[in-house]
């Protein structure tokens, strides 16, 4: 089924989408649009991720906000009251958030079914809390302010283009590791334990390592993901890794389509600029939300990608009935 | 040549209540085809389960090739050499027919996360060695043309040869198969029983649940019939054919 994007399309799509997001920012200077964009690169790191988690690895996350707010905060602390360099900052940030999951990961992926995602949906509430009741060092609700912008070789990336061009960098390694993951032996016993843990345990995964280890990782991602806001804002909030954060970052995966990368850009890019198209209606967002995912479930169970695919074998189908049935005449 | 491979010992085994398994023992010689039958609901499946250690078990032990495998998790078992198909397939149907035979190298290269994802050269090599292994066990099933092909589009018979595939991957010392002959054919349980004398020459035990008398008694050095969760005789083919005892149970007085 996935033959067509995967031969012809796929490195087509991805030129066209490399090529334009080098170009896009010399024709459109607009940091409204810049912005915005960069906020679609920043979600599809940490989409790009939890599709592991959950297309491969079959596992639901509710909290993947909480892993961008533990290397948000870290990071802007760090950077912000004690002065540490951002990119070192960054990587604490980041460790920081593994260790968290790697915590998490322990006791709830042993078992199965949905604890994982209740574990998760706990942890977000909690570190949301957290996050404010810490306020000497977070800022409480009123948010940590003055978070340094990151440099590279001297350059300060305080601007919306050069930050721009820093985050779609991540945004391509990002695609490239997911994608060797994803391909690789380690993908194919996740699939394998999606598809059927017990199974793919009596065939020698070792299924909880697998678990634990996808869902290392989909944090890790989130968390580089909420380094890079917090160091573009240079100002974060509890409110921006709360549990509706969460799902939304699920509702990316489903819409885009599960197990793809294009499918991940694709989901956070519309869910990221959804909002921005409908800022006019504050209370149509929830709702076109709800309409969109209903829609996708009923009719494109394997999201937007899966959907197109669908699409395109169906063409092909006819093609091929036509052909038939042309050859019949001639015969 | 021939060693312990397996050994049952007064094995227990139930299910809230339900008595599945009954003082079980039995032995298991390496390179020979051991037969497991019985009516339906003797607990054959239920052994197998206990076995690969998808089920712990109450009392009793088993041993594989000298270990004692109480507790021991299916991946940890499977590593020891063991390997198995199960009852109505135990394939990947979101995976093709390589990746399901591929699957099965997991147990002698685990690929980890960090060489997966950045593509090390050690995990490129290791790839493309199970890759290449995978296509020879495939070709020598003649299914190597249909490799990319996803699982669903394969008849029963070849979907039952991946999975055979996928289990003699993991370079199994002992290779259980849960009624494999289910659902085929005349010639198609032929060339099974080919296949099974095949693997057998390549030193590798079988340990084989059948409701096909006819492999059964075509292949077995010993068979072990079970009924009621219990064990109501073992022995050769022949000394199997004429026990009062086995005829009364499959046949009912």
């Amino acid at each position: 089924m996935k033959n067509v994007l995967n031969m012809n399309l796929r490195p087509g799509i991805y030129l066209v989408v490399i090529s334009f997001s080098l170009i896009f920012p010399l024709f459109m200077t607009e940091t409204y649009y810049l912005s915005t964009l960069i906020f679609c690169g920043i979600n599809a790191i940490a989409v790009l991720g939890l599709d592991i988690l959950i297309s491969y690895a079959g596992q639901i996350s509710l909290g993947h906000a909480a892993f961008m707010g533990i290397g948000a905060y870290t990071s802007g602390i760090l950077s912000a009251k004690y002065g540490y360099n951002p990119w070192l900052s960054m990587i604490i940030g980041v460790s920081a958030a593994t260790a968290f999951a790697y915590v998490i990961a322990i006791p709830t992926l042993r078992l199965r079914g949905y604890f994982l995602a209740i574990a998760t949906l706990g942890f977000c509430v909690i570190m949301r809390v957290l996050f404010v009741f810490f306020h000497n060092l977070t800022g409480g609700v009123s948010g940590l302010n003055d978070i340094p912008s990151l440099s590279f070789f001297g350059i300060s990336l305080n601007t919306e283009v050069r930050f721009y061009y820093l985050l779609w960098g991540f945004v391509a390694l990002a695609i490239w590791i997911t994608n060797n993951l994803a391909k690789s032996g380690f993908g194919r016993a996740l699939k394998a334990i999606e598809h059927n843990d017990i199974l793919a345990n009596a065939r020698g995964v070792d299924v909880p390592k697998y678990k634990k280890k996808a869902f290392i990782y989909s944090a890790a991602l989130a968390s580089i993901a909420g380094t890079l806001y917090a160091h573009y804002m240079h100002f974060i909030t509890p409110f921006n890794f709360g549990l509706m954060e969460s799902i939304m970052l699920v509702v990316m995966v489903i819409l885009g389509g599960m197990g793809t990368r294009i499918g991940a850009l694709l989901g956070a890019g519309i869910i990221t600029i959804l909002p921005e198209a409908l800022r006019g209606m504050p209370e149509g967002e929830t709702i076109v939300y709800g309409v969109i995912i209903v829609l996708v479930m009923m009719f494109m169970p394997a999201g937007l990608v899966g959907g197109v695919q669908k699409i395109i074998d169906i063409i092909k189908m006819k093609n091929e009935k036509m052909q038939n049935i042309v050859k019949g005449q001639y015969r | 040549m021939s060693e312990l491979l397996l050994k049952i010992e007064e094995v227990s085994k139930n299910f809230k209540g339900v008595q599945a398994l009954h003082n079980v023992s039995f032995e298991l010689v390496s390179t020979k085809i051991q037969s497991l039958i019985g009516p339906n609901g003797a607990g054959k499946t239920t052994m197998l389960n206990l076995i690969s250690g998808i089920f712990p078990w109450d009392s009793g032990s088993i041993y594989f090739k000298g270990a004692n495998i109480k507790n021991i998790s299916p991946h940890k078992i499977t590593g020891l050499g063991m390997s198995r198909t199960f009852q109505g397939g135990g394939l990947f149907g979101n995976l093709t027919v390589i990746e399901n035979a591929l699957l099965g190298f997991h147990s002698n290269y685990r690929p980890g996360l960090w060489s997966s994802m950045l593509r090390l050269p050690s995990n490129v090599r290791q790839e493309k060695k199970a890759y290449d292994r995978a296509c020879e066990l495939l070709r020598s099933f003649k299914l190597e043309d249909k490799k990319d092909m996803p699982l669903e589009k394969l008849p029963l018979s070849e979907q039952r040869l991946v999975e055979i595939t996928s289990a003699l991957a993991i370079q199994p010392s002992l290779l259980m198969l849960d009624e494999p002959s289910a659902g085929l054919n005349d010639t198609e349980i032929h060339d099974l029983i080919d296949l099974l004398f095949r693997i057998k020459e390549t030193g590798i035990s079988i340990l084989l649940i059948e409701h096909n008398m006819d492999v059964v008694m075509n292949v077995s050095e010993k068979v072990v019939v079970l009924n009621y969760g219990g064990i109501l005789a073992q022995g050769t083919p022949g000394e199997i054919q004429n026990n009062a005892e086995v005829i009364k149970a499959y046949l009912g007085e």
